[in-house]
């Protein structure tokens, strides 16, 4: 059926139907977004395994690849890819009826999105354009639209190398990203994607920033954040390309889209967004997701993929009224509830007076007497003894909690974690037994069970991982946990309101980084790579003052140095100064005069400093400063280290690096006088300043008598 | 008039008669020409506003002038056979005498001359509006989306002051409604002024509007600027920024940077009581306009704006008046089965768990309590912004020379009356293109498809009139020609001138002189200023001929609109036997 849609459309474009007859329309899944917003639950299984009504992830979008007419599947792991390949060679999609004419399983040990496109374009296995998804997609929009648009603009336009499909909803919608927002910015006229940005952005403005080009170049902009992005986007091989070319992108939106929009003049690519307004897309991007999600599979507004359309092999389901789905050999007692919106699997037993309402009940149950389940997600052979209460939770499979227990909404217990009787379980906890992510073969590492959390005798401990405290973004939750003030008056808490009587629009300041002075201490955004470059740096610096290189050789390497750790002009300063200095006392060392020493290192590799000064120009004479403190506190333990400042900071002047005003600041600033040493150090400096004070016109001549010091 | 004999609509217009400031060769005396009076298309540019009113059933009409041009304005709503021909009522004329012509529009609100003529919601206008779309039409709109419950109206009456909140402005009806036209396009003049603005769709009505209804492109006005502010952010700032509390209110938001405010403004009462709260606002287009707007989704924006005290603050002092209002709780939109309502207030009780950032003890109530005191809903500003199709309804303001001339032979190109009857013409069509076809001789050429020739033109044999406007009592000597011109009243061409995108003033002539001979004049792109005569053997290309600054214009536009130039002399192999 797809295939034929397609060659239909060929006919009707006979130019561009030519070379893609040839070539099977082709899809990546990423069943691995590495990323940890499901732990504890993908410690111990993949991601794209996990159950969402009661049907694992990755075959919503095999079957959602199937209905666009995908003929070869490329799945990407990361994780638990036995367990991918496990269940794959079992499922349908290998059988000889399957749709999918190859299903490949690529391995590799990328640990970020950017690195697997980097990855796959070496691999070279995408031949035409794509479709790239990620494990959890949940749609059933038809692409033929959109591929058809896709390739009309392809043959017009070369550049137009990426179509991302995206769903229109309202302003508020529950399978809309809470604490994220991506903001698109589309001309409308021409379906193509302007800018991208999240929401809230890195730097915490309040702000979206629209390029006044975009303005000017546009008569109508629309900006978007009415849309569900469930991350299908139409390729092209160059788009594996732009990814390779640009070794520092890795998220796939924010990074990516982001920065080739930004750069459309540099590469001249377009990419472009097909925005449909009927029909379901959703990605399963997170916990609060995978409730939304849920609900809509069986409120029916993903049909056909719902429970009863029984997508795996061996399921049973049938709709009842209430949107009730009950698989065969159910066993409830007689005087249970089920109340609609419910979904439970084979073999589970419910007990007497248990009311059960708009859950998911996997497989093997066993449900107590008198339990209350509210919105929750049980996985398969989970028991829940009598009496207690379970609440927008998800207990995964194997778990078992006491009686008379109470887990309150947004909780989450993980695999074969075992609550005793009587526990209360937070909302915000997260309970597991495994310790960290299990790894090929190796048997699970299990953490000491605290019994605070899940009583005694039980099994499980609170989770925490390390890993997710570095994540700059928000996870969105089971619950949504609503902000400190509500969304709409977000303002309230962190945003200005227009000033009434300011000339500008917008009255925001940008708080400028001063450099830190004390430089032995790191700061806290260096992080350690930074550190890594002082050095590497100090070294490389050292060696070549040593071995007397050029000084533009060593620019040049320090350059690639600093880029490549994204190093600070501070950081650079510093290196400069720690290898000079260094030099500069072994030279005394070796018996050199201190002037001769200065001569020789200084003057000789001037062009160094100065690319490492930025502020000539202005009057406030910031980095000036903060080269001579830096200098300042290198001298402080070192032999003479005043005689050597004096004769420095005289040369410096002399070869116009550091101008009276940097000079006259530092002297000023009260970092320079700080602690004894520094004190001592800089004391010597004074005449040079007095100098400088008295006569700033006659300073050339009197220079030579400044340097016999 | 059709709509004579319909109700009226409870609108009041204010038409605002402003200085001119861009058409310096023709308004230097505004106690002479004041803008309001500069022919259009053979018409007082006041009539098209006054013409729209009057044909949407608006007679309440006040024109608000600076007491120098009060006394010609009258001279010319009692004299200009166009504007008495105006149905009745006549509008009232208001000078008030502190207003200035550099007075901003906001500023001109607060004087208590305009304040005390404003008793219930009003229309503002232009004076150099030229707007064919159907005011009906828009108030239509207008009534649809924001007009009060129960008919309910703000204003004065003699009993004091009707009291806000009955007619829904607490729920977020009676806003206002703006209207914005396409500046690109067909029939577009380079360099016309444009603004910036960001607009919101609005929530699809149960009831879709039906296919012809202005409602279709009605949207929510959140932003608005005008494009040189834009200009001045985008410079200092490197891009615009666009607050986020806009965009999580409003999923979509459209910015078009290509339309024009054309300055028609339907407001409510309460408008006029914000503008007077508030003293900075210098001008209605940008300050009220930019402020309402942006008050719609800032929060406490309407607060600083002073509007709760507008909607709640005042109850209690409305007690005498009490009995006509009825029990200020009753919410009538709620009994309503048709309309969906505003915004929905039932507020979700927020939920305060989560599953992974521990950040529980959140001051829960502290929260609630916030939000829900400040809790105002600002009425929108609507704004009605005009596709960009072929045929549609001309709306325009004229506020240079250039579109003056423009409009002026686009208005000249519409169908007579005579022509296609009365039923099937526009609004703005004249009776006959020529008025009187018999003055006319045979041995010249005029192109009456797209001219206009008014009441006593003499023309002489051997002349070429293609698209020109030509006002009463010109006189074209033999042997002229003139392509596109505007020609005000009593101006005299002199035999043998060649006239090409020409704006000629009152009373101005100019010399001819034998057609054979070495001097020859020529003009191309120029703007003669009233009175002004320019004599034989000049020729001169984008150049203003007024009083004190003869040949000043030279260079100053040099190069401007070489390609119409260039169309002109292409035109020109008319053969003049």
């Amino acid at each position: 059926m797809p295939p034929k849609g397609k060659r239909g459309h060929a006919n009707d474009k006979p130019k561009s139907g030519e070379d893609e007859r040839d070539e099977p329309l082709q899809a990546v899944i990423l069943a691995d977004p590495f990323e940890t917003r499901f732990s504890p639950f993908t410690l111990e299984r993949p991601r794209c395994l996990l159950p969402l009504a009661n049907t694992p992830l990755i075959e919503y979008t095999f079957e959602f690849l199937a209905s666009a007419g995908v003929e070869e599947v490329f799945v990407y792991c990361g994780a638990h890819r036995e367990q991918v390949e496990d269940y794959i060679n079992r499922s349908k999609w290998v059988s000889r009826s399957s749709p999918f004419a190859k299903l490949e399983l690529i391995q590799s040990t990328s640990n970020s999105i950017g690195d697997a496109m980097r990855d796959l374009d070496s691999r070279g296995l995408l031949i035409g354009d794509f479709i790239m998804v990620y494990g959890d997609v949940v749609s059933n929009l038809p692409l033929e639209s959109a591929l058809a648009a896709h390739r009309a603009r392809r043959t017009k336009d070369k550049n137009a190398i990426m179509t991302m499909v995206l769903r229109a909803a309202g302003t508020s919608h529950r399978t809309k990203a809470r604490s994220v927002n991506p903001v698109f910015v589309i001309d409308p006229s021409k379906d193509r994607c302007l800018h991208f940005e999240q929401m809230p952005n890195k730097d915490g403005s309040n702000f979206l920033s629209i390029d006044s080009e975009l303005l000017s170049s546009n008569q109508e902009l629309d900006v978007r954040q009415d849309l569900i992005d469930a991350g299908i986007d139409i390729c092209t091989p160059d788009v594996l390309a732009l990814w390779s070319d640009n070794f520092d992108f890795q998220a796939p939106r924010k990074g990516f889209l982001h920065s080739v929009l930004k750069d459309y003049e540099l590469n001249g690519k377009t990419i472009h967004t097909h925005i449909v307004t009927d029909h379901y897309a959703a990605r399963v991007r997170n916990l609060h997701a995978y409730d939304a999600v849920s609900k809509d599979i069986t409120s029916r507004w993903a049909y056909p993929l719902c429970p009863d359309s029984n997508l795996i092999q061996g399921q049973s389901y049938r709709l009842q009224k209430g949107n009730i789905y009950k698989e065969d050999g159910v066993i409830l007692a007689r005087d249970c509830v089920i109340n609609s919106k419910t979904v439970i699997g084979r073999g589970t037993s419910i007990g007497e007076k248990s009311v059960i309402s708009n859950s998911i009940i996997g497989r093997n149950c066993y449900i107590g007497r008198g339990v209350t389940i509210d919105g929750a997600y049980i996985w398969d052979h989970a028991s829940i003894a009598d009496g207690t209460t379970v609440k927008r939770a998800i207990v995964a499979n194997e778990a078992s909690l006491g009686k008379k227990c109470i887990v309150e909404p947004g909780a989450l217990i993980s695999y074969g974690v075992i609550i005793k009787d009587g526990v209360t379980v937070r909302g915000e906890s997260r309970i597991t037994r495994a310790k960290r992510r299990r790894e090929n073969g190796e048997d699970l590492d299990e953490g000491k069970s605290d019994p605070e959390v899940v009583g005694e005798g039980g099994g499980g401990f609170e989770f925490h991982d390390s890993d997710e405290d570095d994540e700059d973004e928000v996870v969105d939750g089971l619950v949504h946990r609503q902000p400190m003030y509500n969304l709409s008056h977000h303002n309230l808490s962190n945003e200005s309101i227009s000033t009434l009587n300011s000339d500008s629009e917008a009255d925001f300041q940008v708080s400028h980084h001063t450099p830190s002075s004390s430089f032995l201490s790191t700061t806290s955004q260096d992080s350690d790579h930074a550190a890594n470059f002082d050095h590497d740096a100090t070294g490389s610096i050292y060696d070549s003052l040593v071995e007397g290189h050029e000084t533009a050789n060593i620019q040049l390497e320090l350059t690639a140095l600093r880029m490549s750790t994204n190093a600070s002009d501070h950081q650079v300063r510093r290196a400069i100064i720690v290898s000079f200095v260094k030099r500069l006392s072994q030279l005394v060392k070796s018996g050199t005069s201190v002037k001769d020493a200065v001569v020789q290192v200084f003057k000789q590799h001037k062009d160094l400093i100065e690319r490492s000064i930025f502020d000539k120009n202005t009057s406030v004479k910031s980095d000036q400063v903060d080269f001579l403190l830096l200098l300042q506190t290198e001298l402080t333990h070192r032999e003479n280290g005043n005689m050597i400042l004096v004769s420095v900071a005289t040369k410096l002047i002399e070869l116009d690096v550091i101008g009276d005003d940097g000079l006259m600041q530092w002297w000023d600033s009260p970092k320079s006088s700080e602690g004894e040493d520094m004190r001592k150090v800089k004391e010597k400096t004074r005449q040079l300043v007095d100098f400088l004070n008295q006569s700033s016109e006659e300073e050339s001549e009197d220079d030579d008598e400044e340097d016999s010091d | 008039m059709p709509h004579a004999t319909l109700p009226t609509p409870g609108f009041q217009a204010l038409i605002l008669c402003g200085p001119g400031a861009s058409f310096s060769t023709f308004t230097s005396a505004p106690q002479d020409t004041p803008k309001a009076l500069l022919p259009v298309a053979n018409r007082p540019m006041v009539w098209y506003p006054l013409e729209w009113c009057y044909r949407m059933g608006v007679t309440d009409i006040t024109i608000v002038t600076p007491p120098e041009s009060l006394k010609v304005i009258e001279a010319a709503m009692s004299q200009n056979p166009h504007l008495t021909s105006l149905p009745t009522p006549k509008p009232t004329i208001l000078a008030p005498k502190d207003l200035t012509h550099e007075m901003g529009t906001g500023e001109l609100c607060r004087l208590s001359e305009v304040q005390s003529a404003i008793t219930g919601d009003f229309i503002v206008l232009p004076c150099d509006i030229i707007c064919e779309l159907d005011g009906t039409a828009l108030l239509d709109a207008w009534l649809i989306e924001e007009a009060g419950l129960g008919a309910a109206s703000g204003g004065m009456r003699s009993t004091g002051k009707i009291p806000l909140g009955i007619g829904g402005e607490k729920l977020g009806r009676r806003g206002g409604l703006g209207v914005w036209y396409q500046t690109k396009g067909e029939g577009s003049t380079k360099g016309e002024e444009t603004d910036f603005i960001a607009t919101t769709p609005l929530p699809t009505p149960i009831v879709p509007p039906p296919a012809d209804s202005l409602r279709l492109n009605i949207s929510n006005l959140v932003y608005s600027l005008p494009t040189d502010t834009l200009n001045d952010i985008t410079e200092s700032k490197k891009c615009l920024p666009i607050r986020h509390s806009l965009i999580r209110k409003h999923g979509r938001v459209k910015m078009l940077s290509t339309y024009r405010d054309s300055h028609i403004y339907f407001f409510p009462y309460w408008v006029m009581e914000m503008i007077k709260k508030n003293e900075s606002f210098e001008s209605v287009s940008e300050e009220v306009l930019g402020w309402w707007a942006k008050a719609g989704w800032q929060h406490g924006l309407g607060d600083k704006l002073g509007l709760r005290e507008i909607f709640y603050g005042q109850e209690t002092s409305d007690s005498e008046s009490g009995s006509q209002v009825a029990e200020d709780e009753i919410d009538v939109s709620r009994l309503s089965t048709t309309w969906a309502g505003g915004e929905d207030n039932t507020e979700v009780a927020p939920t305060m768990l989560a599953s992974r950032v521990a950040n529980s003890n959140l001051p829960q109530h502290a929260a609630r309590s916030i939000t829900r005191k400040s809790n105002l809903t600002v009425p929108p500003i609507l704004a009605y912004v005009q596709p960009s199709a072929a045929n549609v309804p001309l709306i325009r303001r004229v506020d240079t020379a250039h579109l003056l001339l423009a409009i002026s032979l686009r208005l000249a190109k519409l169908p007579s009356i005579a022509e296609v009857g009365k039923d099937a013409a526009s609004p703005f069509a004249h009776a006959a293109k020529i008025t009187h076809r018999r003055m006319i001789p045979t041995k010249c050429r005029v192109e009456a498809e797209n001219s206009l020739l008014a009441d006593n033109v003499v023309v002489e044999e051997k002349t070429n009139i293609k698209e020109c406007v030509i006002g009463v009592n010109c006189k074209i000597r033999e042997g002229a020609r003139l392509l596109r011109c505007l020609l005000m009243e009593n101006v005299e061409v002199g035999p043998n001138v060649q006239l090409t995108d020409c704006i000629l003033g009152r009373r101005c002539k100019i010399e001819g002189g034998a057609s054979k001979g070495d001097e020859k004049t020529v003009l191309k792109d120029c703007e003669v200023q009233d009175g002004q005569v320019v004599e034989w053997g000049t020729e001169a290309k984008n150049e203003k001929f007024m009083r004190f600054a003869l040949g000043d214009g030279e260079g100053d536009d040099a190069g401007f609109d070489d390609q119409v130039v260039s169309d002109g002399e292409a035109d020109e192999g008319i053969p003049l036997r």
